[in-house]
């Protein structure tokens, strides 16, 4: 799509508007985020040295997809209302309207989450049906420089209020760049190639927003994800790396392995000042806490041996399970 | 406003928890890392300075504030820490957590640094001296040397010797690991 100069201007400073006020949120991230796990998780992470990045759209719960989707659309639906819009914004927004889904254009979001809790017992009583769980408490201060992917972390946002703001400032930003570089034009100069172009900047924008934001009622969580993105697998990007595949009660879900194997490595080089990337495993309410711990312990040394493994056991009793 | 001694504290530097050691490290008789304490906020805070292999000098950490004066390394910020790393090749020669929460000791801090050619490894797991990478265990490991409160004692004294501690606290004593170097420092 050929735009000229001055909207692509426009347009990248909408994007970086909404960039500036939005990355500040995401850092910094906290010293240790743990993951929740099973025992056979736990078994393949610290074998594997990889953690398993889920597509979006796949992940346990596709209402906390659809409790961002309506927000954005709340807020498109508020602005449309507006009676200073110009035809070049209006026509904007009823495009958005009917579709910014960032899945539909191509793009694939990967994750992984993460609580800054490590003991919570809403987690803790999730893997209650698989044995007892286990909390990985990763510093990713260095390791997320190291991992074999691009990833980056995002903090799940539960304030109402601070999701609204959010939003209507990717909204607004956005019509002040169709503002800008539909200025002194008609609809139909725009029509074909600047609006296309707003919209694609509003779903990656979109894309963001999608997988952080959630309800109120999940704050505990303090959830942050470990993100990577890539445009989805099709004939023409013959360079792409396909995604690994697994069932899950009858879907087959596609998943990235990311290794922080180079962490691990660095970690058990003197020289390199990195510590092990794994800082803390907290044991779950179980029966077999003291066994557990002892296998993990050894678990763990097989990774390295020049580290005292923090392994802790959650204070709450199995019975509030 | 003037910064009071450390008094209790308990800080992991070198991947040993020290608690309420006066000098944590001695090196040629001179404690390179001073631990005081924020008359305001109690927050602990460290003061000391890298150099590198070239004695120029790489960074100096005043009281939990970091200067980097070597333009072949760059900060690196976090939450309540920063790291100072080598451009070439991503060397982290410091790495300083602090106003830690939740936790059995308040500071965290990691260096390296090199003392008339002996390698002084603070890692953020591990404590090495005159050792670097060769695959041998520790010489002390999961050990605490303690003592009655305001002790006068060295935990550990080195004279142009190796060591690798691994788990180690060493608590209530004036030196923590006390470092001679000097010529033919070696494994010994």
């Amino acid at each position: 799509m050929q735009i000229n100069e001055l909207q692509a201007a426009a347009l990248n400073t909408a994007r970086e508007r909404f960039f500036a006020s939005w990355n500040p949120l995401h850092a910094p991230f906290p010293n240790r985020l743990y993951h929740y796990t099973s025992a056979a998780g736990l078994i393949g992470i610290l074998s594997s040295r990889s953690l398993w990045l889920t597509d979006l759209r796949y992940m346990n719960d596709m209402s906390e997809l659809q409790f961002a989707q309506q927000a954005i659309d709340q807020c498109i639906s508020d602005k449309l209302s507006d009676p200073s819009l110009s035809e070049a914004q209006k026509e904007f927004l009823s495009r958005i309207s009917r579709s910014y889904n960032p899945f539909d254009s191509g793009a694939a979001v990967y994750s992984a989450s993460f609580c800054e809790n490590k003991n919570l017992l809403s987690q803790w009583r999730a893997y209650r049906g698989q044995g007892g769980g286990y909390a990985l408490g990763f510093d990713f201060f260095h390791t997320i420089r190291l991992l074999d992917r691009p990833c980056f972390l995002r903090r799940i946002i539960y304030g109402v209020e601070q999701q609204r703001s959010i939003i209507d400032d990717a909204v607004t930003n956005l019509l002040a760049g169709v503002h800008d570089g539909s200025k002194d034009l008609q609809l139909s100069d725009v029509s074909d190639q600047f609006l296309p172009a707003a919209c694609q900047v509003f779903s990656q924008l979109a894309a963001e927003l999608l997988f952080c934001l959630k309800h109120p009622d999940f704050h505990e969580e303090r959830e942050w994800r470990l993100v990577s993105t890539t445009p989805q697998l099709s004939p023409i990007q013959r360079e792409l790396i396909p995604p690994q595949f697994r069932e899950f009660q009858g879907n087959i879900i596609p998943y990235y392995a990311v290794s922080y194997d180079r962490s691990v490595k660095a970690s058990n080089d003197d020289l390199s000042g990195i510590g092990f990337p794994i800082q803390e495993v907290v044991i779950g309410p179980t029966v077999s806490g003291d066994l557990n711990e002892s296998s993990l312990r050894t678990l763990m040394l097989s990774l390295s041996r020049d580290i005292v493994p923090n392994i802790t056991k959650s204070e709450i009793p199995l019975r509030w399970l | 406003m003037e910064w009071n001694d450390a008094g209790d504290y308990a800080a992991l530097i070198g991947g040993i928890l020290y608690r309420n050691v006066k000098n944590p490290l001695v090196v040629n008789g001179t404690p390179p890392i001073t631990l005081s304490r924020n008359p305001e906020t109690s927050a602990l805070a460290v003061s000391f300075q890298i150099s590198a292999d070239d004695e120029n000098i790489i960074a100096k950490i005043d009281r939990n504030n970091v200067t980097v004066i070597n333009e072949n390394f760059y900060l690196y910020t976090g939450q309540k820490r920063f790291s100072v790393i080598r451009i070439k090749g991503g060397q982290v020669v410091l790495d300083l957590r602090y106003e830690i929460e939740d936790s059995p000791y308040e500071l965290e801090l990691s260096t390296i640094f090199l003392q008339d050619g002996c390698p002084v490894i603070l890692h953020p797991e591990r404590t090495k001296v005159a050792k670097t990478n060769d695959n041998s265990g520790p010489n002390l490991s999961n050990l605490t040397l303690t003592s009655q409160r305001d002790s006068q004692g060295t935990g550990i004294k080195l004279d142009r010797a190796a060591i690798y501690l691994l788990g180690v606290c060493i608590e209530n004593l004036s030196n923590g690991v006390d470092i001679s170097t000097g010529e033919g420092n070696a494994d010994k």
